[in-house]
């Protein structure tokens, strides 16, 4: 399994979330996450996909406000938990 | 051949699968809760109502949601306000867009293979209440309260009250895991 760097940029609607934004190959993605979810600048996302080199795809807890649930990201920005 | 059967779960099976942890529901949901395939989800104090256009000011407001920038929590806060329901309950009137969330936490394991559906509860539909705007999907690995987008159909101005019932959850296990739950070797390399 692997963790995957984000930074909260905000609250969320809901006092249980907040924000987040993801580094990643095409710019910075936001997201809206559960708080329980947030673990020391990092979340959870499972197994990667497929990668392309250092790229990496890995699937969102949820899907971002510009609607993809799958990014390519940095390996710099995974780790294993 | 594929025989492995993608299945709705019963009662009994969302109970084991509580109890596995494999599926979070906190707070638990109450043995009245349950029907023989779904569990009732109840509505949370906070509530975001869009706010009525102004019309006539000449002012024109426009979501681009394709815009990758856009941060969406922001600009609904700018078009809205939120509400807490009190004891005497909020009383939803008729074609107002509503944001309202599950007071239970719910947490669908990465590694495991359910996904679920929110749905509405006919004893609220029949006066036109609807829970969800065509996005009922709760994915495999989801956590968190289930944000629901509410609209009062029906005739008469509806009074919610927190706590109260507001949909039902139907978990669905799926046929195999999904990538990302999978600890295999990745599903395939390259773009």
């Amino acid at each position: 399994m692997m963790k995957l760097k984000v930074e909260k940029v905000g609250n969320g609607l809901h006092h249980s979330e907040v924000v987040v934004s993801v580094h990643t190959d095409q710019g910075e993605e936001g997201l809206v996450i559960d708080k329980r979810s947030l673990h020391d600048g990092f979340v959870s996302v499972g197994y990667p996909i497929r990668n392309d080199g250092d790229s990496f795809l890995v699937e969102l807890p949820r899907e971002t406000y510009a609607g993809n649930w799958r990014v390519w990201v940095d390996r710099s920005q995974l780790e294993a938990v | 051949m594929i025989e492995t059967l993608c299945l709705i779960l019963t009662d009994r099976e969302i109970r084991t699968a509580l109890k596995k942890g494999v599926i979070v529901i906190d707070p638990p949901p109450s043995e009245n809760a349950y029907s023989s395939t779904s569990v009732d989800l109840t509505l949370d104090h906070e509530l975001t109502l869009f706010n009525e256009p102004i019309d006539g000011s000449g002012l024109e407001q426009i979501i681009d949601p394709s815009k990758r920038r856009i941060d969406a929590e922001r600009a609904i806060e700018a078009i809205s306000t939120k509400v807490s329901i009190s004891d005497a309950g909020y009383v939803l009137h008729k074609n107002i867009l509503m944001l309202a969330y599950t007071a239970e936490y719910v947490d669908l394991r990465i590694d495991t293979k359910y996904a679920a559906r929110v749905e509405g509860k006919s004893s609220l539909a029949r006066y036109g209440l609807s829970v969800h705007i065509t996005a009922p999907t709760i994915h495999a690995g989801f956590d968190g309260h289930i944000r629901l987008e509410m609209i009062n159909h029906g005739p008469l101005p509806i009074r919610l009250r927190k706590g109260m019932p507001i949909c039902q959850l139907i978990f669905e296990q799926t046929l195999g895991t999904p990538d990302k739950g999978y600890s295999g070797q990745f599903s395939g390399q390259g773009r």
